[in-house]
């Protein structure tokens, strides 16, 4: 792993040791300690994290097990890692993992090596569920699926490469339990506890409790099924509670409000709501301080529906736009090693009209201009790159059904003075939010070809803000104290157009233009040559193997 | 294979294209008309589309397409804008011409006979690695296309204010050399004929 050598007087301000935990067995100078701070996140032992290493070309998600600081004062975290699907590909054959699916590293050597040093390479919190039907897991509820960011119930053997659903009762040398989802704690759900609690917070509880459906529509806390008719709502803080109101329309927006519920079983639902904040930074960090390339890290903003297979979706802003995204999700749960992509395993898909792409559109649509600023807001707009040029809007929107079985509207962008040459552009917008995002996610973390090797890649898309005039240089006016004259020649001016003539100012300023434009012509040759020809590189390593594949 | 139809509407849209004109450096204040008036001299506009700026920087010149009636009347237009300096609603920054590009137009028709064919590709394929690691390139270059945009918007700006300094510059001496001369015989000019007893023609 890394080394760290050379520590940076800045990232020790933002470290900070939490509890001590004790001193090693067979060291007594190095000193565990139970969480740390980094970058005003909270780390605590078993909790997990996203690391990125130089060099990656993903972030890892792993388990924190053990932090400690050595007698030279390097700090470290030991780390068991998860496995991403595409990571062990090799080894999955006949498994068709979920695209949020992670599998527990295990086996002989894992974690031995696996020391990181959390300044460098820890980029975020991560919310990780075991979903292992083992006893020793406590079951997660659906409130808590619905939260996580990505779930295991699978283990790798890193050495045999297997997979299998048992997990071995220690793991790295520690005790498999911690790797299962956290107990509850006990007193929480204690009848006695339970009792004075009812009596505590009976009047609140009823409002919380409505609170928290129409917060989560159809999921845990639910007042109605609950044998007392009352279920009792535990609030770590009352600031959870007053915050909940306001947040309540926040949530929507990856609100900073988590809600765990645990289910008892005497039929009554206590619910838990803590107040997380650090969830929301650590996700932003980790799509922020990431390279492009690592943008597919951006999905945790889908992971939630994908899990919600069964269940009520909760009512999400931007998503009913035409009432078609209920089933969107349902349809569209992107898997790794798809049924698509089995079926296209060989060959290219040769891309045909769409059905029914012809038919006649009965309502009168709005001009395209104001469709795209809806879809902006709405996020629903899809930039994709890297196409031919010569590609028709109607083709693109053939291709995006094909490679995406979606309906969409598209225009390629026309080009212009700064276009690049190679590139074709297009906006595509799609029916729902969903269909976008999953379509943006899909399009990162795998490849969809054309026949020439171009890999299509996509991006959110952004439109140019409209707002105050464009600034355009190079249009002189001569601002003269005879304003009227000026004036009304200037009317007449504007719709007026001429060539410069020969020994006026104006003509040597036109001719230092044209240098300019000139300069700038080389200027931007150069580039797309240069940019060309890195492309053509790519392209050469593709070819030999790409044209075995096509004869 | 392809239809008729579909052939002879492409075939049609390359005879657009042939006599059709791109315009750049435009100022956004230029509306179709005015480019319409400007260019009839050289023959007869049949139609004037501005190119719709939807992801570039806002502060980029305008550009447009401008169909002429036959292709020599676009040839007449390319050869006059770049042998002169051409100005549209202002100056002194020339406008620039080129010929149009099958990329540049909208509601440019399907190819004949061209078929797209497309593929994800399976993560276990050698050229998995390749693939990701151009579209990281595809960004690289985009950035840097939009550095040296950014560049190329920074130069002309200055020109632009070095003209405009320039221009006042001008503007003052010739000011200068007019009071000289002013019209009520009371500039310097005739200050010194009287002194020298000399005569100035005013006319």
């Amino acid at each position: 792993m890394s080394h760290l050598q050379v520590k940076k007087v800045e990232d020790n301000m933002k470290f900070k040791w939490g509890r001590k935990k004790g001193v090693s067995q067979t060291d007594e100078r190095i000193q565990f300690y139970e969480s740390f701070t980094y970058e005003d996140v909270e780390y605590f032992v078993y909790d997990c994290a996203y690391i990125y290493c130089k060099g990656d070309t993903e972030t890892s998600i792993c388990k924190l097990v053990k932090m400690f600081e050595t007698p030279t004062h390097v700090k470290r975290v030991k780390v068991v890692r998860f496995r991403r699907p595409i990571e062990i590909r090799e080894i999955l054959g006949n498994h068709n993992p979920q695209w949020n699916e992670l599998f527990l590293a295990s086996g002989q050597g894992v974690g031995r090596q696996d020391y990181i040093s959390p300044v460098e390479v820890i980029v975020g919190k991560c919310n990780v569920v075991c979903t292992s039907k083992d006893e020793r897991n406590p079951h997660a509820s659906k409130t808590e699926l619905k939260w996580a960011d990505y779930f295991f119930y699978r283990t790798v053997d890193v050495e045999k490469c297997v997979i299998s659903e048992k997990f071995n009762d220690e793991i790295a040398g520690i005790k498999v339990e911690y790797f299962f989802n956290k107990r509850k704690d006990p007193k929480l759900i204690s009848p006695s506890n339970l009792k004075r609690n009812i009596k505590m917070e009976a009047g609140r509880s009823v409002l919380s409790s409505k609170i928290g459906l129409v917060e989560k529509g159809g999921s845990a806390v639910n007042a109605d099924k609950s044998g007392n008719g009352v279920s009792p709502v535990l609030l770590e803080s009352k600031r959870a509670m007053t915050s909940m109101g306001e947040n309540r329309c926040m949530s929507n927006e990856n609100s900073t409000l988590r809600l765990k519920a645990t289910i008892n079983k005497d039929g009554t639902e206590p619910g838990q709501i803590s107040f997380r904040q650090d969830q929301d930074k650590a996700k932003v960090r980790s799509s922020d301080s990431l390279l492009p390339m690592n943008e597919s890290d951006t999905r945790p903003d889908k992971r939630r529906k994908l899990l919600l297979d069964g269940q009520k979706k909760v009512p999400k802003k931007g998503e009913d736009i035409d009432g078609k995204a209920g089933n969107a999700s349902d349809k569209m749960v992107p898997e790794l090693a798809g049924n698509r992509g089995a079926k296209t395993h060989a060959q290219f898909l040769e891309v045909t009209r769409r059905p029914d792409a012809d038919r006649s559109t009965w309502f009168k649509k709005l001009p395209w201009d104001q469709r795209l600023q809806t879809a902006e807001e709405m996020g629903t707009l899809v930039l994709l790159d890297n196409l031919d040029p010569s590609y028709t809007s109607l083709e693109v929107e053939d291709l995006v059904w094909h490679a995406f079985n979606r309906r969409v509207e598209a225009k390629m962008i026309q080009q212009g003075t700064f276009s690049h040459p190679h590139y074709g552009k297009a906006l595509v917008i799609f029916k729902s939010k969903d269909a976008a995002e999953a379509a943006i996610s899909k399009l990162q973390s795998e490849c969809l070809i054309l026949e020439d090797g171009r890999p299509v890649a996509g991006c959110k898309g952004t439109l140019t803000q409209q707002g105050e005039p464009a600034k355009f240089f190079g249009h002189l006016v001569l601002d003269v104290h005879k304003c009227q004259r000026q004036c009304d020649e200037k009317r007449k001016a504007v719709s007026t157009s001429h060539s410069a003539q020969p020994n006026t100012i104006e003509y040597d300023f036109a001719m230092e233009w044209r240098c300019l434009q000139e300069w700038t012509d080389i200027c931007w040759r150069l580039l797309f040559e240069a940019q060309a020809k890195e492309m053509q590189e790519l392209r050469s390593q593709l070819k030999s193997t790409e044209i075995n594949e096509l004869t | 294979m392809a239809s008729l139809s579909a052939q002879a509407d492409y075939a049609a849209f390359e005879e657009r294209r042939k006599r059709t004109v791109y315009l750049d450096n435009l100022s956004p204040q230029v509306t179709e008309p005015v480019v319409k008036t400007a260019l009839n001299q050289f023959g007869n506009v049949k139609s004037v589309q501005f190119i719709p700026n939807y992801i570039e920087p806002r502060n980029i010149p305008q550009c447009a397409l401008v169909e002429m009636e036959n292709p020599r009347q676009a040839e007449a237009v390319l050869s006059e804008i770049k042998q002169f300096h051409f100005m549209i609603s202002g100056m002194p920054r020339p406008v620039r011409a080129r010929r149009a590009e099958v990329g540049m137009f909208g509601d440019k028709p399907n190819m004949p006979g061209r078929t797209i064919r497309c593929r994800w590709l399976d993560e276990n394929n050698p050229n998995f690695k390749i693939a990701q690691k151009t579209k990281a390139l595809i960004w690289k270059n985009a950035a840097e296309s939009a550095f040296l945009q950014k560049q190329v918007l920074q130069e002309e700006e200055k020109l632009a204010r070095q003209q405009d300094e320039t221009l006042k510059a001008n503007y003052k001496k010739f000011e200068l050399i007019d009071s000289i001369t002013l019209n009520d015989k009371t500039g310097p000019a005739d200050k010194l004929a009287k002194h020298y007893n000399l005569k100035i023609a005013h006319d």
